[in-house]
């Protein structure tokens, strides 16, 4: 989570990104829990330490003279090929945000390798905040799911976002800066 | 092993393009100063495996090696 600190280097990036208003503040940027990438990062781990955990087994069909070259230039390929899969795995997790202004939300999605996108609308319209510690876990680890109702009928939520209930008090104490009436359930 | 340097080149070709798009992307919706660092750090590392595997690839004896006793007992056998 990227609260505060760094929101100058964050602002600056941002605003050029997301198209804001120059005099508009960034209150929060959240990505996902960091334990969503805990999994993706043993995966990419366990797929770079492939080679050596195989590596006896390679020797069991190549001349010991050949060995060496073949075995490094095999792994070179591989863990090639895992770093690319690593990156994507952490882009992945790194290009979903939530970005709360003082005047609208963001929800910055990125789906798959290149599809991304950016959904927003205006804080004052938010009517309802919802938050969901889905289970024990996110509980323990401080994550849960937020849904925002807004005025139009319009719901989006947020999965698996650190610290909840302070995107909750943000969201709520912008809304009724802006105007707006929002309830907290 | 002309065959094996131009499939080899494909391959280098087409990840570098992969790997050009995706820190493009990356570095058009980034948030932060972080993405440049990872760009960098994974530009180094695909660069330096690169390297490995054209270094090794060169060093393999591919004209000697050869299938010794067919699948059921595939070593590979100089000579």
């Amino acid at each position: 989570m990227s609260l505060r600190k760094g929101f100058v280097i964050h602002g600056i990036i941002l605003i050029k990104m997301l198209n804001l208003d120059p005099d508009e503040k960034i209150q929060l940027v959240m990505h996902h829990h960091w334990i969503f990438i805990v999994g993706e990062a043993v995966l990419t781990f366990f797929l770079a330490s492939l080679p050596f955990i195989a590596g006896p087994f390679f020797l069991l069909f190549v001349n010991i003279t050949a060995t060496p070259s073949l075995f490094i230039f095999f792994s070179s390929i591989w863990l090639l090929i895992v770093a690319l899969i690593g990156f994507g795995l952490w882009m992945d997790y790194y290009l979903d945000a939530l970005v709360i202004t003082d005047r609208r939300i963001l929800n910055v999605e990125q789906t798959g390798i290149f599809k991304h996108s950016v959904q927003e609308f205006r804080i004052e319209k938010v009517q309802d905040v919802t938050i969901e510690a889905p289970n024990f876990l996110a509980t323990f680890l401080n994550y849960g799911n937020i849904t925002l109702s807004t005025a139009g009928e319009m719901t989006f939520s947020i999965k698996e976002v650190p610290n909840p209930h302070l995107a909750r008090d943000v969201i709520l104490k912008n809304a009724k800066n802006i105007g707006g009436n929002p309830q907290s359930l | 092993m002309e065959i094996g340097w131009l499939i080899l080149m494909i391959f280098f070709i087409i990840y570098g393009l992969f790997l050009g798009a995706m820190v493009f992307h990356l570095n058009t919706y980034a948030f932060s100063r972080s993405a440049k660092w990872m760009s960098n750090l994974i530009i180094v590392l695909a660069a330096a495996l690169s390297l490995i595997a054209i270094l090794s690839f060169s060093r393999v004896p591919w004209n000697e090696i050869e299938l010794e006793k067919g699948f059921r007992n595939s070593r590979y056998n100089i000579n």
